[in-house]
């Protein structure tokens, strides 16, 4: 059996294209987040970024600041976000 | 909500499509292997996207409660135990308490926030098995709890989650049959037989302690490897499958883990397994505080945590962090940056109001 080390389970993501993708001069998260695709599923990255974060330490990098954080956190029905709004003084 | 069909064919064992799996063990990337004649391209992708099929999702939506908008003196987003801790001391003295607290999934781990009746003052309300949605630039925090979405509009927040359990990566670690420890712990609430051959591996003290809580429930582990060994007195048992100095180093199996390989310097050894269990570092939630513009603290090596200053306010004015959210994996730790900044919050509105 072939063996895959997946760094990002949602996107499916091994630690080999990242490492081939630093190799290419993707050198922080962000710019390695755009080009690969990683942190960008359901869980944004809160499962992989340590990892990916490592692995640039690892290589002598500095990882730099994560990704940017936007809403939701967690992956929520949009019906939720679009229903109307009531004043509640509970 | 279930998807009625998978980019499959016959079964998911019989697929014939899963051979382009062995053929290609780095990824079938059709986009660009196709790419050739150029001119096919439009007839090649036609064809692709016929063989890969499109999962399809009914178009049933869930009919979702009115938002509410709710003010607070205090919110608390809990999960961490130095939640509750806060809550009480905000709400009695008449400050108006808002805790959101986290649902009970995996991934959850180091407890709940305070159970309702603890906090008895009315002036405590708590938005219980909630998902967090977000901050808004004017600082207001919104979640999702039973359909309905909540945003809290408060005078000042406290950021006490959770820590969040992270996977240790090793080859083949994707494999059914290799879980993480928060997600062993819900199995074991559960009373659902986890395996006859456990490997447990990370955190020492944890894997120890999650090694004891499987053998109770009629599992049997076979092998604990870990960095460094876990003092004090064992049971004999324990001492035969604990494997300081040990690592895991990869996992194989067909359709399912069967066996890892570990090593300890050059000597390494194979053993059968039907089961991995992983207690993977704890990380800090940080989304929260990011969004609220919090600086956080990032380092090379170490998890990102969010900055605080003294009295555990962050960069962000009217913005606490406490617990683990500080970084405090202590409980004793935890439950004093609780006190600190509950008494620094009231001590401010009390000011205020004369």
């Amino acid at each position: 059996m072939a063996k895959k080390t997946i760094a990002c389970l949602c996107e499916d993501v091994t630690r080999d294209e990242i490492i081939e993708a630093i190799l290419l001069g993707y050198r922080d998260i962000e710019s390695l987040k755009r080009y690969v695709g990683f942190g960008t599923g359901p869980c944004q990255g809160k499962q992989c970024i340590q990892f990916i974060r490592e692995l640039l330490s690892g290589m002598g990098i500095d990882p730099g600041a994560g990704i940017t954080s936007r809403p939701p956190i967690t992956p929520v029905p949009l019906a939720i976000l679009a229903a109307k709004e009531e004043r509640d003084e509970k | 909500m279930a998807v009625k069909s998978q980019n499959i064919v016959l079964s998911r064992n019989l697929d014939p499509i899963a051979i382009l799996d062995h053929l290609y063990k780095r990824g079938f990337d059709y986009q660009h292997r196709f790419i050739r004649p150029a001119f096919a391209k439009g007839i090649y992708q036609k064809i692709i996207r016929r063989m890969a099929g499109i999962g399809e999702v009914p178009m049933v939506g869930d009919a979702a409660k009115p938002a509410r908008r709710l003010q607070a003196d205090v919110l608390i987003i809990g999960g961490d135990p130095a939640a509750a801790v806060a809550a009480m001391i905000c709400a009695s003295v008449g400050a108006r308490v808002i805790e959101i607290r986290p649902d009970q999934s995996p991934g959850s781990v180091h407890g709940r926030g305070a159970e309702k009746d603890e906090s008895a003052s009315p002036s405590y309300v708590s938005i219980d098995n909630s998902k967090m949605m977000g901050a808004f630039d004017d600082g207001s925090i919104a979640a999702v709890s039973g359909e309905r979405l909540y945003i809290v509009e408060p005078m000042y927040t406290i950021i006490a989650e959770a820590g969040r359990e992270l996977p240790i990566v090793f080859p083949n670690w994707d494999l059914p049959g290799i879980m993480q420890e928060a997600a062993c712990l819900a199995l074991l609430r559960q009373d659902v037989p986890i395996g006859k051959r456990i490997i447990v591996t990370g955190a020492p003290e944890r894997a120890i302690s999650l090694a004891r809580s499987l053998n109770k429930a009629g599992n049997e582990v076979v092998a604990v490897p870990i960095d460094d060994p876990v003092s004090g007195e064992h049971e004999d048992w324990i001492e035969k499958i604990s494997k300081p100095g040990w690592r895991l180093v990869e996992a194989n199996g067909r359709n399912k883990v069967s066996s890892v390989i570990m090593t300890k310097g050059k000597v390494r050894e194979k053993i059968d397994c039907d089961c991995v269990v992983t207690s993977g570092p704890i990380s800090h939630r940080i989304e929260i505080a990011r969004q609220l513009g919090c600086k956080i603290r990032e380092k090379k090596w170490s998890l990102p945590a969010i900055l605080v200053g003294d009295g555990f306010e962050t960069t962000k004015r009217g913005v606490f962090a406490i617990g683990i959210s500080a970084g405090l994996d202590d409980p004793d730790k935890a439950i004093r940056s609780a006190e600190i900044a509950a008494k620094n919050i009231v001590a401010r509105i009390k000011g205020m109001g004369s």
